[in-house]
Parts: structure tokens; sequence; C-alpha cells
């Protein structure tokens, strides 16, 4: 590795509301920003999810994942002191656009939309970059590791020179097709979820949007920026198993994770603390300790999810997961997995729980995977 | 990058996998299998058998050997669009169909072929808009390049519906087409760009600047894509056109491009 690519700037949007301080407050107070919400009307008995506060349910679905894909994007810029216009765009969606498109579904008198992208997948992200000025876009929509993705493409064309600096992450939304779907797929826990708990029943869905400011370690250095910490690694795996269900021995991950360790240069021992996927469903978390067995072996390396607080983001989960562990790697400290009390007997993993746990995490590794079997693994260090 | 192998599906009118319009796919091979193409959703299985073509012709059987470093990007501008109309119809009438909202996610074809190949390695979609085919290619390229796969299949795919042509306004025939190549890192294109520019024309210089190129001598076709020699050849379809180019475009030096009414536009350098 010639030169390292460093994190310089984060934003984030979650149920808590915007902004990274809200988030990793609400997560060090083991609080859930999830709750019943009785405004989604037949949608209301699915169970806790967790929306944007400033934003009304009623809003136009669109509407609300460019926003929040701006609000992300903005903070994110705003730290690291750069201007949007000057920035490449990765962008990780899950839904993206549907929303524009479903419009044209159910309304047939619905005027076409110009341009006719706003009704892609790569909607919100135009949007975005058409608010910012920014004049190089890549869109990825990989499931529920479309955020890690478009970190991982942020690696590579940072890497290349294709670009000097990449505002990476994802957003999405909540909209009555996402949840009745994951309802109809009966995915969801109508309770707070549990993630790795032994008494877990499934998922709460979430809103939310993140971003982070990816830039060479000399553009930083030259420009006085400061360094939150360094992306290292980058690993992207298919199950080649199961089209909804994930690989039952996590082989698929541990693939993602081995990958993204290889490519930062760093050894399984190495490793200091792991943000798992963590979705709180039986068949993910079960998972998720095999692919963790197989990588990391007896070795109990501490082990955290952050979506009983916030719900599962979909594709704006894995980069919500990656600022999370940019501030635990700055602060020393893991927050706790809201939801887990009681250990499941069929799974090693060690999951911080209760309460944040002190950690001198010098590298973390945090993995994602999602329907299709595809998982994605980013390797982040401690900058200092 | 060298294309290994490649496969085009078309089907113009709309009459299912039965009998599609295809060239260099061995369709009898999917004869005996419609249970298993039923199962999918329209995009997933032709982008499923056009990846199998591409395979085919390349000489590799499938499912490849266990852990190869194979991966797989889709390039979709729509995806599934047609499964989101058909999953909204459902829940709206109050009967969300889970197995369709398995498929109302443009990255569940390569799912479906990562299952049917037994690809382990890289595995992602890109859904850039009408350039999505080529953002694809160039996916797939950064993979190579950064030693994650040894070879890549790329494909491109999309499915039409009444909403999307109404959605696209153009006066031309939207067909569903699917094609795919099958590549290895053995000959890296030249350069590849993309850029967002306020108007097509804008989009292309700026994506021949990147590439540090002074022009291109030929003509643009009429349906945003270019491709020297013969602009108007690309009849199949709009949404797969871009990397068609790419797979004739394998046999010489040529720039492709692929444009969107966004003012979005994807560049490679093949040679």
């Amino acid at each position: 590795m010639t030169t390292r690519i460093a994190v310089t700037g984060l934003g984030a949007v979650t149920g808590f509301g915007r902004g990274v301080a809200a988030l990793w407050s609400g997560l060090m107070e083991g609080r859930r920003a999830t709750s019943l919400r009785p405004g989604l009307g037949a949608l209301s008995h699915v169970g806790p999810v967790a929306l944007v506060p400033e934003l009304a349910w009623g809003d136009d679905p669109s509407s609300r994942v460019e926003t929040i894909s701006r609000w992300a994007a903005e903070e994110a810029l705003a730290d690291a002191r750069i201007d949007g216009a000057s920035v490449t765009l990765s962008y990780g969606t899950t839904k993206g656009g549907i929303a524009s498109f479903l419009e044209l579904v159910r309304d047939a008198a619905h005027p076409p939309f110009s341009p006719p992208a706003r009704a892609t997948y790569a909607g919100p992200a135009l949007a975005l970059a058409t608010a910012l000025g920014v004049r190089h876009v890549e869109v990825a929509s990989a499931a529920c590791v479309s955020s890690n993705v478009a970190l991982g493409t942020a690696l590579d064309l940072l890497r290349s020179g294709e670009a000097t600096t990449v505002l990476a992450g994802g957003a999405d939304t909540l909209s009555d097709f996402v949840i009745s779907g994951f309802a109809a797929l009966k995915a969801l826990d109508p309770a707070p979820s549990r993630p790795f708990d032994g008494a877990r029943r499934g998922l709460n869905l979430g809103e939310g949007g993140a971003f982070l400011v990816l830039e060479h370690e000399d553009t930083a250095r030259a420009r006085g920026a400061r360094v939150r910490a360094w992306l290292d690694g980058y690993g992207l795996s298919g199950d080649a198993v199961h089209m909804t269900g994930p690989d039952r021995e996590g082989r698929g991950a541990a693939r993602a994770m081995r990958a993204a360790l290889a490519e930062a240069n760093l050894r399984p021992e190495q490793v200091d603390f792991i943000s798992a996927h963590g979705t709180g469903t039986a068949f993910n978390d079960l998972m998720e300790d095999r692919a963790v067995a197989l990588v990391f072996g007896s070795r109990a390396v501490p082990v955290h999810s952050i979506k009983g607080a916030i719900g599962h983001t979909l594709g704006a989960s894995a980069a919500l997961e990656a600022v999370v562990t940019v501030l635990a790697l700055e602060a020393g400290v893991v927050p706790p997995t809201v939801g887990h009390m009681t250990r499941d007997p069929e799974m090693s993993l060690e999951v911080v729980a209760g309460s944040p746990r002190r950690l001198a995490v010098q590298h973390a590794i945090s993995t994602s995977s999602g329907f299709g079997g595809t998982n994605a693994a980013i390797v982040l260090a401690r900058a200092s | 990058m060298t294309v290994l192998g490649s496969a085009l599906v078309t089907s113009p009118a709309l009459s299912g996998l039965d009998a599609p319009s295809s060239r260099g796919l061995d369709v009898a091979r999917w004869a005996g299998r419609p249970a298993r193409l039923a199962r999918m959703d329209r995009l997933c299985a032709i982008a499923l058998v056009a990846a199998d073509g591409a395979l085919l012709h390349a000489g590799v059987e499938v499912p490849l050997p266990a852990l190869a470093r194979v991966g797989v990007v889709l390039g979709t501008a729509f995806g599934c669009h047609a499964t989101n109309e058909a999953y909204d119809a459902g829940a709206r009438a109050g009967a969300p169909s889970p197995r369709l909202f398995a498929y109302t996610l443009p990255s569940s074809a390569v799912g479906e072929i990562s299952i049917h190949a037994e690809l382990v390695g890289p595995v992602s979609t890109m859904v850039g808009g009408l350039t999505a085919g080529l953002d694809a290619l160039r996916e797939a390229r950064r993979h190579l390049d950064a030693g994650r796969a040894e070879r890549m299949l790329v494909v491109a795919a999309d499915v039409v519906t009444p909403t999307l042509a109404r959605l696209m306004s153009v006066p031309l025939p939207l067909h569903d087409a699917a094609c795919a190549l099958f590549l290895d890192g053995s000959r890296p294109m030249r350069s590849a760009a993309r850029f967002v520019a306020n108007a097509p024309l804008h989009a292309v210089a700026r994506c021949l600047e990147a590439l540090e190129l002074e022009g291109v001598s030929e003509s643009w076709g009429p349906r945003g894509v270019a491709l020297p020699g013969t602009p108007h050849e690309l009849d199949e379809s709009l949404l797969a056109a871009a990397p068609l180019a790419a797979i004739r475009s394998a046999r010489g030096k040529a720039l492709v491009v692929a444009m969107d009414p966004s003012g979005l536009a994807t560049a490679v350098m093949l040679g």
C-alpha cells in the first residue's frame, strides 16, 4: 500500500435525528430510536420502526430520502471542511428512487419525471449530485450491503487515481412498499428487536443515511484536514446458496472479511472489534457467529450491532455502521448492542451489551450481508 | 481485459422465455428448466440466461469449481421495476407476495446468477441510469485490477413495462434485453470515466477530457450510444445497448460511450 485512504468527514441521519452527535449519544446511552407508530395505519402492527423525527411520514418518500441524503452529506462535508463540488460521489441504496416510480404506477395520469432518472434507483444520488454540484457519480444497489459497496468503490477510485476526494455512503427511507414486504417475509419482530439474543425474533426497520469523506493521506495532510480514521481494506463476496437466506455456515461473510483483511495486510488476531450486520433475525445472527468463528477462531473479539437502536436502515446501514466504527476507534469505547440481554447458547460471539465497553481499538472490521447472498466488509484503523 | 465469452438475449415480442430471440445462446439448454426460471422474475431470468450463455461461449461449464475467484456485476437502469409494479399491485390489494418482494431488489439477478454458476467472488450491481451497463464493466475492471477476482461476469439487463415506456418518453421501441460478457484481467481497458453534466454533449466532452482524447471521428448513434463504425446498428434494445457495443468493440480498439437523458455519461476505452 503506497498511500493510505483517510476518513476526514462524517455525517449521519437516523431515527435519533440529524447529526452524528445524536446518533452517538443515543447509542452510548443505550436508547432505542424505534417505536410503535400508530400513524402508519394498517402497517402499525408490524412492530417498532425508527423514522427520522424531523421528517413527516406523509411526506413523499422520494423527497424524504433526498433530504436525508443531503443532510448527511452536508454534515460530512462540513466536518471535512471541503466543498461538495470538488468531490466524487459514491452512493449506495437499496430502494433509491422507487417511490417516484411508484407514483407513476399508482397514478396513470402522473406526468413522466424529467429527467426520467429520478424514477430510477439512481434518483436520490443524482438529486444529491445536483444539489452539491458534484460532477462524478457512482451508484450501487447491492441490497443491505449497498453502502459498504459504495465505500469499497470509493477506495478503488482513490487508489486508482480516478478521484482525489470521495463522498461515500448511502441512504434509504421507509415506505408502505418496504414495510409490507418485510412483513410478508415474516422478518419483522413485533416487539423491539434483540440482535444476537437467545430470544431474538426478527428485525425492526429504520430509515437513515450516512456519508464519509475519503481522501488520500497526502491530500488530507496537504490541506491540514483532520484524519479521523483510515479505510484500509474492502472485501466482497457471494454466498451462492440462497436468494433470501444466508449461508448457514457463514462461509460467504467469512470470505468477505478475509478479503478485506488481506487488502489491509492484517492478520485476524490484529482485529480488536467487529461491527456486525446484527439484524436480529434467527438466521442472520447465527450465520455471523459462524462466520466470525471461521475467520477469528476461538478468540473472543468484541462484537456489537447498532440495529437494535436505530433499526435496519437497509442500504444506509453499512455506512452508518462505518460512521459508528470510526467514532469507536476515536473514543476507544464501543457502544452496547441495544436489545441484547440473554446469550444464545448456540453462539460463541463476545457481544458488547448492557453498557459501553472501553477498548483500545486499533483495527476494526465492519461487515454486512444482504439478500441474494451478497456480503461486504471493510477494515477501518485508528488514526493516531 | 479479454472478453472470453459473450451472449445476448432479447425478446422484442415480450413473449416469455420459451422462445427468446437470441444470439450466441443455446436456447435448447434452457428448454428443460422452466421451473427454475419460473420461480424468478423476468429480470433475473433473462440476466441468468445471458450470463449462462457467456460462460458457455467461453467454454466454461457451470457450476464453476468451488472457490474459483470469479464474480459478477450487473448493470441495470430500471432493475426490477416490473416486479416492483407487480408486487405493489398485490400489496395494495391486501395480498403482498413474499416471493415477489424478494425480487424487488435490482441485485436479485446477481444473486440468481451466483447461485446458478456458484460464483463466490465479488457480487454487486450498478444502477446509475442508462449508463449502468458500462458502469458494470468499469466496476468489474476495478475488481480485476484490485486482485479480488481472476475473472468477472458483466451482465446488463433491463425489463420494460408500459410505465417505463411512459417514463422514458422516447419515440423508439423499447425491448427487454440482457447481454453478458465474461472477462479476465489480462488486457486492461485504457481508461474509463463517468460524469454528470448538464447535457449529454457536455458529458461526452468531459469523458473525452478524462480519457485524454482529442475527439471522436465517428457520428453518434441516435440512441445515445456511440460505436465507431456501426453507429446505427444497435437496434436490439436501448437499455442494453451500451454493453452490447462493448461486446462488438472487443474485437478491436474502440471508445464506447453511453449517455443518459439526465446528463450522465460513461466512457470506456477498449483496446
